[in-house]
C-alpha cells in the first residue's frame, strides 16, 4: 500500500510537527486547544511529537507562557518539545528567559513572532537572541510572511547571511513570497521551509521539493489551529515521491530535534 | 468514499499559480490522482477576465460527463449579460444546475437593490448559488444581509477561511436551512467533528478549491474524521448530488 493510502486508513509513517502552539486563541474557534485534547488529537492523527510555543507566550505575558511550555514538556516527555518564546518588546527579560529555558531537557529552540510583536527581525532587540543561537548552533522558528515587513523574505535573508549557524525554520515559508523563500532554503544550508498555512497552496510542496529539495521542507501545522490530518493530506497527495514525503513529515524535523537534544544531555 | 467536488476550476488566469490546470483534461488528470469522481466546475476567466468569457469557456467541458458546468451570473442592470429570463432559459437549455457569483471582483453588490430579481428567481427555482466568502463586500456581514433578505436562497459559501470561523457561520447554519459551506479551507483541528456533532452533516459539501488549493487535505480530513460513515459519504458527495437534483427549472 502506498503511503497516502496508509495514512487514509489510519497508518502511515511517523510524523513530527515542528510548529505548534497550545491553549485558546482570541479569534479562532479551537475545539482541541487544551494540552490533553492536543495529545489525544496527536494520537488519532499519528503524530509522534510536536514542538510548541503556547499562545500565552506569544500573545500574553511571555513569562507565563514559557512556564506553561516547560510544564507541558515535562508532563509529556518525547511527545511535546518546547520553544522558548522571546518578546522583543521586553528586552530586559531576554537573557533571563533564555538562561532559564534553553538548557532544559526538551526545550529545543526559540520562537519569535516579529509581526505580532511589531519588531523587525534584524533589529537590535532581537540581536541578543540571534547571537546566542549563532554561538550555540541553536534552532529558531520565526514567523515569516511575504516579502517585506518585519519578517518578510528580504529581512530573513539578512538574518541567514549574518547568522549562518542558526538552524532557521521559516514559519509559513514567507507566505506568498514563495520564490524568495524557496531561494533562501536553496542558498543557505541551515534555512528550512516550514509548511504551516502554506501547505494548502496547490503545487507549492512540489515546487519546494524541486528547487530546494525535500530535505529542506519541514512539516508544521500551528496545531491546535490546523488539523494534522488535513496537513498530512496536503503532503501525501502532492506529486512527490515517498522518500520526499517521509523527509517532510519526519526525517528533517527528527534530525533537527536530535541535534538539539544531544547538546542537552 | 465517492467524492463529488463542488468547487473546481481550470484555465489560466491573471496570476500564475504554483500548480496550473489549464485545460479540462489537466483537471480530469488531477481529479483522477485524487480519486475525485465528479466536479462542479468553473473557468478562471469567469472571475478574472469577465463572466461572459468564462461562461463561453464552459464549452470545453462538453463531452466530459464527470465535469458539471456552472454559470457565472451578474445583475442585468448594466445590460452586459443575460436578462433574468434569458439566464433561466439558457441554464435550462444547457442543463446547468448551479451558478456562481464574484461580486467584489465584478464590482456590484449581491443584494436586494442590485440583484433582487435574480436572487428571487434563484430562490424560487432552488438553483444553488456558490460564492467565495472573500467576494462579499463586508465579508460575513454581507453574507448575513443576503440570507436575511433571501432566506430561501440556496447559498454555498466557498473558501470560508482556514481560521475556525464557527462563531460567524454557525448562526447562519442554525437560522437558514438553505445555507451550505464548502470544505475548502475547513482546516481547523477538530472543527469538522464538532460541527457534525452539533449541527449535523447536511450543510457541508466537499470542495477541493482546485487549482488554488491542494485537495488532499480535505480528502484526508473527511477520511480521517471521527464521524459516521453516513456523514462522511453525505459530505463527500451525496449532499451536493441532492442539491443539484432539487433544482426545479
Ligand atoms: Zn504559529
Amino acid at each position: 500500500m502506498n503511503l497516502r493510502d496508509a495514512f487514509l486508513k489510519g497508518g502511515g509513517c511517523p510524523v513530527i510537527d515542528a510548529h505548534a502552539h497550545m491553549g485558546p486563541f482570541r479569534s479562532i474557534y479551537l475545539p482541541e486547544a487544551g494540552r490533553d485534547s492536543m495529545v489525544a488529537g496527536m494520537e488519532r492523527a499519528g503524530v509522534e511529537a510536536i514542538i510548541v510555543s503556547p499562545h500565552d507566550a506569544l500573545f500574553g505575558d511571555t513569562r507565563e507562557g514559557n512556564a506553561q511550555m516547560l510544564e507541558a514538556v515535562q508532563a509529556c516527555p518525547g511527545r511535546i518539545y518546547g520553544y522558548c518564546t522571546i518578546h522583543p518588546g521586553y528586552p530586559r527579560e531576554t537573557a533571563g528567559e533564555l538562561d532559564r529555558y534553553l538548557h532544559q531537557p526538551g526545550v529545543v529552540g526559540v520562537k519569535i513572532h516579529p509581526a505580532s510583536h511589531e519588531c523587525p527581525v534584524d533589529g537590535p532587540d532581537y540581536a541578543p537572541v540571534m547571537e546566542r543561537l549563532e554561538a550555540e548552533r541553536g534552532l529558531l522558528l520565526s514567523h515569516t510572511w511575504g516579502s517585506e515587513g518585519t519578517c518578510g523574505a528580504r529581512k530573513m535573508r539578512v538574518i541567514a547571511e549574518q547568522y549562518p549557524n542558526i538552524r532557521l525554520l521559516l514559519g509559513h515559508s514567507c507566505y506568498g513570497a514563495w520564490a524568495e523563500a524557496i531561494a533562501l532554503a536553496k542558498d543557505f544550508p541551515n534555512v528550512y521551509l516550514e509548511l504551516t498555512a502554506a501547505a494548502h497552496v496547490y503545487g507549492l510542496i512540489e515546487w519546494m521539493c524541486r528547487e530546494a529539495g525535500s530535505q529542506k521542507v519541514v512539516f508544521g501545522t500551528d496545531y491546535p489551529w490546523f488539523d494534522p490530518a488535513v496537513y498530512i493530506g496536503f503532503v501525501t497527495f502532492a506529486h512527490i515521491d515517498e522518500e520526499a514525503m517521509r523527509n517532510i513529515l519526519y526525517n528533517n524535523a527528527r534530525g533537527l530535534l536530535d541535534e538539539q537534544l544531544a547538546k542537552r544531555k | 468514499m465517492r467524492i463529488f467536488d463542488c468547487d473546481a476550476a481550470f484555465g489560466r488566469g491573471t496570476t500564475p499559480l504554483p500548480g496550473e490546470l489549464e485545460t479540462a483534461e489537466a483537471l480530469i488528470a488531477e481529479l483522477d490522482h485524487c480519486g475525485i469522481e465528479q466536479a462542479l466546475v468553473w473557468h478562471r476567466d469567469a472571475r478574472e477576465r469577465s463572466a461572459g468569457q468564462g461562461n463561453a469557456r464552459m464549452a470545453a467541458l462538453k463531452g466530459h460527463p464527470r465535469l458539471h458546468r456552472s454559470c457565472t451570473v451578474m445583475p442585468y442592470t448594466s445590460r452586459e449579460t443575460f436578462t433574468e429570463a434569458e439566464l433561466f432559459e439558457y441554464i435550462q437549455m444547457e442543463d446547468i444546475r448551479a451558478v456562481r457569483a464574484f461580486p467584489l471582483t465584478h464590482c456590484y453588490l449581491l443584494d436586494t437593490i442590485s440583484c433582487g430579481d435574480l436572487l428571487g428567481l434563484l430562490s424560487a427555482y432552488r438553483v444553488p448559488l456558490l460564492v467565495p466568502l472573500g467576494e462579499f463586500h463586508n465579508q460575513w456581514q454581507g453574507v448575513y444581509n443576503l440570507m436575511r433578505d433571501f432566506p430561501h436562497l440556496t447559498l454555498v459559501l466557498t473558501e470560508t477561511g482556514c481560521w475556525g470561523q464557527d462563531r460567524y457561520f454557525r448562526p447562519l447554519v442554525r437560522n437558514f436551512p438553505r445555507f451550505f459551506l464548502s470544505t475548502n479551507r475547513f482546516e481547523t483541528a477538530g472543527q469538522l467533528k464538532s460541527f457534525v456533532n452539533d449541527l449535523g452533516h447536511e450543510r457541508l459539501l466537499f470542495g477541493s478549491g482546485l487549482p488554488f488549493n491542494n485537495p488532499g487535505g480535505y480528502i484526508s480530513l473527511l477520511a480521517r474524521a471521527d464521524i459516521s460513515d453516513e456523514a462522511r459519504q453525505a459530505i463527500a458527495s451525496d449532499n451536493l448530488a441532492y442539491l443539484l437534483g432539487e433544482v426545479a427549472l
